[in-house]
């Protein structure tokens, strides 16, 4: 061999690691069967991108259906245009408020609003004109109001329309949230309702509202007007994903305040309950209270004397003033109101309503061959054993856990992030598609001051 | 001595990725020839190969070189379907080595400084994997002085001391976000040191062929002064307290056997296996010294390896002339388990091509060149952090080496 052979061998070397270089590891991305040249989203606060108590600029660009829509995009996917709020707007909340984030109040990480009130111009200016949107979520929405017409009515007077439509809806006397959505004639849609149809009951401590009925027509029952929503929706021959409920357990919302979380540490204190409380006790509705936790006293209107101990699997709301189960006796001295807890009747009431929401939302996925997103089993996992998200284990745990915004309820960016992928997988193999997934580690959690 | 210090040495090379952390290669020629040599004493770099072959080296020489590690590569998300970059700086490992024995004395001491182990991964800024490691430097020296014992004419048996310094640097991004939106970030910074053996058998049955056995311990990298550093949201720097730390990082037990055949002058052929056992390298724990980080008393960084191994092969072709040349490769089978690789060292089963030459300049100055080729692919979904795609590297290792016969 002559050097020039040594120099050919080198040469032919390098260019076989070069050739080697240039084969990548991507699958082959597409469509399937589905049409995403115009995705619409219908569904409520999950869907509009709500978090930290109120629709704000930050929350709404993360919107699952939004990250889902940049996904699409890969495969054919149009603009994904949303009802945004100001940029740098404190946002508002359903109670008129700014939302929340966390601050160091006596030591201690707590949510608060990060300012006195919410941003009312959010209600009172119209964006309609930058419509029509593809993000339908609505905060406050249910299945039987989406198919309501003149859900953005002011004439109906407060309380009986709703301003979060009100502001998007260029016929806010006359439009429903599924009228606004047909119009666009959507080649693909995703529906997520029913939360509402009990959350409304559940977040009220089954004090307010009521669980919408399974039966009854098109805008009182829940069977008649989810299949409205999806007659509609598949009538041109759309294609789209459905999306089940959780159960309400699955919400740091509703699991954060332990029932036992009422910590006795003086004796004085335990003895004192135990002669105030003796007639419960007696009656077997209070155990003898003892130095450590105890589970607090909550009014109930089935115990003979409206009061009674909670007991375990019985759930404390997040909604309730910590400073004053702390300070003011509530949940000892003073049972905790209704509408702070929710009890084994209640509880048996949203579960049953749950799953017959769940079971319907499955069959008419099915009768209509439409990608079903199983929620409640997805939200269950992250619950029982959390979310492995590349490196980042994704719980429901409230603050920490990450899926879940400051609510409670409504979720972090990374929540709808992983959200956003059980659509896609769903649609995936419904659709015999090859949409990537969104790469989840771009998003954040809870931030922290 | 004058003429010792003037002499110019040959030295190994280093290779990202082989078998795990390490870095089983040799000097240039070796490497030329699928980095064989076990049972092919040539120079100074026995000391290193097989201390049992150090005695039967024709003549006392030194040697000294440099390599270049060329590395890059990818990970394509299996989910995402992202790609994401690892420009790995370049690496220039450097070895010197030399034997030395009087004439006619069965007794032929060594000393060689080497880079036993080594691993540099630089991921791109947003990488997905960067919760587990966003970059990470480990580099290793060893100084081993070594004595080889000629038996007789035919056998040889060698002992070595290796003493190895470590440093290692793991950058990772912590899933806690501060108000702007940054990620927290967490520093590793860990000097470690260690003591082995290195141990080798040569046995040269006839002329013309000759087989090998060696041994390498296993060295306990002990890590007494580490800190940890991090940079998370003021109000949750309580729970991440930065800090010493200590740990333990078991370098694995190499087990080596070879033949090597010349059939005429012309001609060398090798043959040989190693048996890395990896076995101790299974949690990594990282202790903090002070105060628990985020309620742990240390980061446990789950690894798992089992035993790799490398089959290689190699000949050699010497001219009549004054030219040398070489060509081999060798397959590796990775130690890291299906479900456990990580972005910080992504190996897999292998198959390295080599090809090398060397020009005589005199009796005594010899000049070397190679160039090793590695093409990784590895596709995992880690079963802890959940981590689904493929790792695509290519890892170009030019070689230039000198050996002085004294």
């Amino acid at each position: 061999m002559k050097r020039s052979n040594i120099v050919y061998s080198f040469a032919a070397l390098a260019a076989l690691s070069l050739t080697a270089c240039k084969k990548d590891a991507q699958f082959s991305v597409s469509k399937g069967e589905a049409d995403f040249s115009k995705y619409v989203a219908i569904g409520n606060s999950l869907t509009a991108g709500y978090a930290d108590n109120a629709l704000y600029y930050e929350a709404q660009v993360v919107s699952y259906p939004a990250l889902m829509a940049k996904q699409f995009a890969q495969v054919g996917g149009g603009e994904f245009k949303q009802p945004l709020v100001p940029e740098n707007s404190v946002g508002i909340g359903s109670a008129g408020n700014a939302r929340l984030a966390l601050a160091v109040v006596n030591g201690a990480l707590t949510p608060r609003p990060v300012a006195a009130s919410g941003d009312l111009s959010i209600f009172t200016s119209s964006v309609a004109a930058q419509g029509p949107f593809n993000n339908m979520g609505v905060p406050g929405a249910k299945v039987t109001t989406a198919v309501y017409p003149g859900y953005g009515n002011p004439a109906n007077g407060a309380g009986n329309f709703n301003p979060f439509f009100t502001r998007m809806t260029t016929a806010p006397a006359s439009a429903s949230m599924l009228t606004d959505a047909v119009t666009q004639q959507p080649t693909f849609f995703s529906v997520f309702l029913g939360s509402n149809d009990v959350l409304g009951y559940a977040i009220s401590g089954g004090a307010g509202d009521v669980i919408t009925p399974m039966e009854g027509p098109a805008g009182i029952g829940f069977a008649a007007s989810y299949e409205t929503l999806i007659g509609a929706l598949t009538a041109n021959g759309a294609k789209g994903a459905v999306a089940n409920i959780a159960d309400v357990t699955t919400a740091p919302y509703f699991t954060t305040i332990a029932h036992n979380s009422l910590v006795l540490t003086s004796q004085v204190l335990v003895d004192a309950l135990n002669s105030a409380y003796a007639p419960l006790i007696q009656a077997g509705l209070c155990e003898t209270f003892k130095l450590g936790a105890n589970g607090f006293i909550i009014e109930d209107e089935d115990s003979p004397v409206g009061m009674r101990q909670i007991r375990s699997g019985e759930l404390v709301l997040l909604s309730t003033p910590q400073d004053s189960l702390k300070s003011a006796g509530w949940g000892s001295a003073k049972p905790l109101a209704n509408q702070y807890v929710l009890t084994a009747k209640e509880l048996n009431n949203i579960r049953q309503a749950t799953n017959a929401f769940n079971q319907k939302i499955k069959e008419i996925a099915a009768a209509k061959n439409l990608a079903f997103v199983d929620v409640a089993s997805f939200l269950a996992k992250a619950k029982e054993h959390g979310i492995e998200a590349n490196g980042r284990k994704i719980t429901t745990t409230f603050v920490t856990g990450g899926a879940f915004s400051l609510d409670g309820i409504h979720l972090t960016p990374i929540g709808s992030a992983l959200l956003a992928n059980e659509f896609i997988k769903s649609i995936n193999k419904t659709y015999n598609a090859a949409i990537p997934q969104v790469d989840v580690t771009r998003y954040g959690g809870v931030k922290f001051p | 001595m004058k003429r010792l210090l003037s002499g110019i040495l040959v030295m190994a090379p280093l290779s990202l990725f082989a078998q795990g952390y390490q870095l089983n290669l040799q000097g240039t020629r070796q490497i030329g020839k699928g980095s064989t040599g076990l049972a092919d004493p040539t120079d100074a770099t026995a000391v290193f190969t097989n201390p049992g072959s150090m005695a039967f080296l024709s003549a006392n020489d030194v040697t000294v070189g440099v390599s270049g590690v060329f590395s890059n590569g990818t990970f394509t998300d299996a989910n995402s379907n992202e790609v994401f970059e690892s420009d790995n700086s370049l690496v220039t490992p450097f070895n010197a080595s030399i034997a030395y024995g009087k004439q006619n004395s069965r007794f032929k001491f060594g000393l060689s400084v080497y880079t036993p182990f080594g691993s540099t991964m630089r991921w791109q800024e947003g990488a997905t994997g960067r919760f587990e490691t966003k970059e990470i430097s480990l580099i290793s020296i060893t100084a081993q002085p070594t004595v080889s014992y000629r038996i007789n004419s035919k056998l040889g048996i060698g002992v070595g001391l290796m003493y190895t310094y470590g440093h290692v640097q793991i950058y990772k991004d912590l899933p806690v976000q501060f108000s702007d939106g940054r990620f927290g970030t967490a520093e590793i910074d860990c000097k470690a040191n260690g003591l082995g053996v290195n141990a080798g058998l040569y046995y040269a049955a006839t002329n013309n062929l000759s087989f090998a056995f060696s041994y390498r311990s296993r060295q306990n990298m002990n890590s007494s002064k580490g800190t940890a550093t991090f940079d998370v949201p003021a109000s949750l720097a309580a729970n991440f307290p930065s800090q010493d730390v200590n740990a333990v990082l078991p370098l694995p037990q190499v087990f080596g056997l070879g033949a090597s055949y010349k059939p005429n002058k012309n001609w060398t052929i090798n043959l040989e296996g190693y048996l890395s056992d990896w076995s101790k390298y299974d949690t990594i724990k990282i202790n903090f010294e002070e105060a628990p980080v985020a309620g742990a008393m240390s980061s446990d960084l789950i690894r798992e390896y089992k035993q790799g191994f490398t089959l290689r092969a190699g000949v050699e072709y010497k001219s009549d002339s004054k030219y040398e040349l070489r060509a081999g490769a060798f397959y590796t089978k990775s130690p890291i388990q299906e479900g456990y690789v990580n972005p910080d060292v992504p190996d897999a089963n292998r198959i390295n091509p080599s090809i090398g030459a060397s020009y005589n300049f005199s009796d005594r100055f010899r000049i070397d060149a190679a160039l090793l080729a590695e093409f990784v692919t590895r596709k995992d979904h880690n079963i802890i952090s959940g981590i689904d795609g493929t790792y695509k590297f290519n890892i170009f290792i030019p070689s230039i080496g000198l050996t002085y016969k004294l």
